[in-house]
């Protein structure tokens, strides 16, 4: 089941895209791995080298940052008819920002006293404030935010950049989820949905900064070096044997080239650590 | 005892500034509209009845809360939604794929049926044969379809690669839970008492069917979610299968395999020898013996290597977790 991909097919779909030629070899070398479904529409011009996405959930709000709402100090402490919702619990009236803003950059973006320094560089800076949600509920409105549906069943930020613009690792997932505490948003971050597999990400509990802590079983604490390569040597051996008695097959070869790639990285070098 | 009850939802409105939700058994109401989910404001009270889009004419409930009305117009108004999709299910579990691959929404925004005549088929006959589970298993699993090897063929694959004219049955794997009771049988660890509390699947100590594996939502075992356990947070019609760097990582270097590995070793061999011990491992681990040359490795391995790390080899193998 070898996939029938010309490096020019390959280059057209993943839009040139900076880690398309990488990629490209990487299939060449590795024939089987599986390549079913990327992005194959209109070019586009991928000029990221990383996507990197922080989601501060509990962060201070946006009224006492980015976002100045003036009606609030005009009414504030009332509680028009509108907004006069049964609350789960006690709740005041209208409360403006006790915070002062001033406009910054050449675009005179509004920035609060709170963050001087964000202020200084906010020309680098691209402020969305057009953003809303409909659901207050804390689960489905980062479902909301992380896929675009409440429901948690549509693929994640990071499984349409993975979709989009390709990977330049072979035996790495596509994208990897922090979370401290190892709790967070669920699968809403890392899902592929109906997206193929291959875009799914991993979760990893970033309260531990030591790679061992933070990938469960990085190392093998039984065995030396040595061993490990005959042990995983002898491993080969059978399930090659075992392949071929079968015949070609997509999981199989799969899990012959993890087992194969965890052992280089794990058995020989050093893992970077999350600092790094 | 009854471990669900007809009950009616009500908003407790005796205090101002805090929304109590009472539950009153044994009454039954019609709910108004509480638009934008504000229950200051109901809006205009909306008989409960069969839906709309379902039902062959306004059906009210009028039986308490309505769940046994339910229940009929679910076998009655909507079984040729309902038959296709148990049918679909359970289409799924016998061959590994299902013949709509969104088994939990036939609507707009799920997928067409590979097979639409197929499925029919079935559901009409399903719904014939009253609706019973052991007809649908039986004529599934007598099909020609359901009892051809997954051997793959290479002009059949050229053909068809995706398997979606069924030319071949779909190669499977082990889902967690056979993976890991079969890692715990072989190595003689398995507790197989039925009934109980559940309990934590990443501890050393749990030996129990991992059916027996608490699905916490706030704190998920590690092992079924490595293997595809799906977030316990949301309903979910299936898994969704993935192979990744860090199952190999658990199976070369968690102490599960360790101990397993140590459980397969401790058992006794048949006969004295190495190659007695090497052929007993094959049939506890694979259930079958070695060939001449698996023998040989074997024996050349256990010249230098232990009978445990031998066992963590097979254990390991592709063989033990793949179902053909």
């Amino acid at each position: 089941m070898t996939p029938h991909l010309s490096r020019r097919t390959l280059l057209t779909r993943m839009g040139g895209g900076l880690g398309a030629a990488a990629l490209t070899d990487l299939l060449t070398r590795n024939a089987n791995a599986a390549v079913r479904g990327f992005y194959n529409g209109p070019k586009l011009p991928a000029r990221a080298k990383h996507v990197i996405m922080l989601f501060l959930a509990g962060g201070p709000s946006h009224v006492d940052m980015f976002d100045p709402k003036p009606a609030l100090e005009k009414y504030k402490g009332q509680r028009p008819g509108s907004v006069d919702l049964r609350t789960e619990r006690e709740t005041g009236g209208l409360l403006p920002s006790p915070f002062q803003f001033n406009k910054y950059g050449r675009n005179g973006v509004d920035v609060s006293e709170l963050l001087p320094k964000l202020a200084s560089v906010i020309d680098d800076v691209c402020v969305i404030r057009s953003m809303y949600t409909f659901n207050p509920t804390h689960t489905p409105a980062r479902s909301l935010y992380h896929t675009g549906s409440i429901l948690a069943t549509r693929p994640s930020t990071g499984a349409w950049m993975s979709y989009g613009l390709g990977t330049d690792n072979d035996n790495l997932p596509a994208f990897v989820v922090l979370t401290p505490g190892g709790g967070g948003s669920g699968g809403s971050l890392s899902r592929s949905g109906f997206l193929p597999a291959e875009h799914q990400g991993i979760s990893f509990n970033c309260s531990e900064a030591e790679p061992e802590k933070m990938i469960p079983d990085l190392r093998n604490r039984w065995s030396s070096a040595e061993t490990q390569r005959a042990d995983l040597d002898a491993i080969q051996q059978l399930n090659h044997a075992f392949g071929e008695q079968f015949g070609p097959d997509d999981y199989l070869e799969g899990r012959i080239n993890l087992d194969q790639a965890v052992e280089t990285s794990a058995g020989g070098g050093r893992w970077p650590t999350l600092a790094e | 005892m009854n471990v669900v009850y007809d009950a009616a939802q009500f908003v407790d409105g005796s205090d101002a500034n805090y929304t109590f939700i009472n539950y009153k058994p044994g009454e039954a109401r019609d709910h108004p509209v509480l638009a934008a989910g504000n229950v200051s404001a109901p809006g205009a009270v909306v008989p409960r009845r069969f839906l709309a889009v379902l039902a062959r004419e306004d059906h009210r409930f009028t039986r308490g809360s309505g769940r046994l009305d339910l229940a009929e117009r679910i076998f009655s108004d909507a079984a040729p939604l309902a038959s296709r999709v148990i049918v679909n299910r359970v289409w799924a579990w016998h061959f590994g794929k299902p013949l709509v691959a969104t088994p939990s929404d036939f609507g707009t925004q799920g997928e067409k049926p590979t097979h639409p005549e197929l499925l029919d088929d079935l559901a009409a006959r399903f719904v014939r044969n009253g609706w019973s589970l052991k007809w649908l298993h039986r004529e599934i699993m007598l099909s020609e379809a359901y009892r051809r090897s997954s051997r793959p063929r290479k002009d059949a694959l050229a053909a068809d690669a995706a398997n979606s004219l069924l030319w071949r049955m779909n190669p499977r794997r082990l889902d967690i839970e056979s993976y890991r009771d079969t890692l715990l049988r072989v190595s003689g660890r398995l507790n197989p008492e039925l009934y109980g509390p559940s309990e934590d699947a990443d501890s050393e100590t749990s030996v129990r069917r991992t059916v027996y594996a608490r699905a916490s939502r706030s704190r998920p075992a590690k092992l079924p979610q490595l293997y595809d356990f799906p977030d316990a947070t949301q309903t979910s019609p299936g898994r969704d299968l993935t192979t990744s760097a860090l199952q190999s990582l658990f199976v070369l270097n968690s102490s599960f395999m360790k101990l397993a590995a140590e459980g397969v070793a401790r058992q006794p061999a048949g006969a004295d020898g190495d190659a007695a011990r090497v052929r007993e491992l094959f049939r506890r681990i694979l259930a079958r013996d070695p060939t001449a040359k698996e023998l040989d490795s074997a024996l050349s391995y256990l010249a230098r290597g232990s009978l445990e790390s031998y066992a963590r080899i097979l254990l390991s193998c592709n063989e033990v977790i793949f179902w053909p």
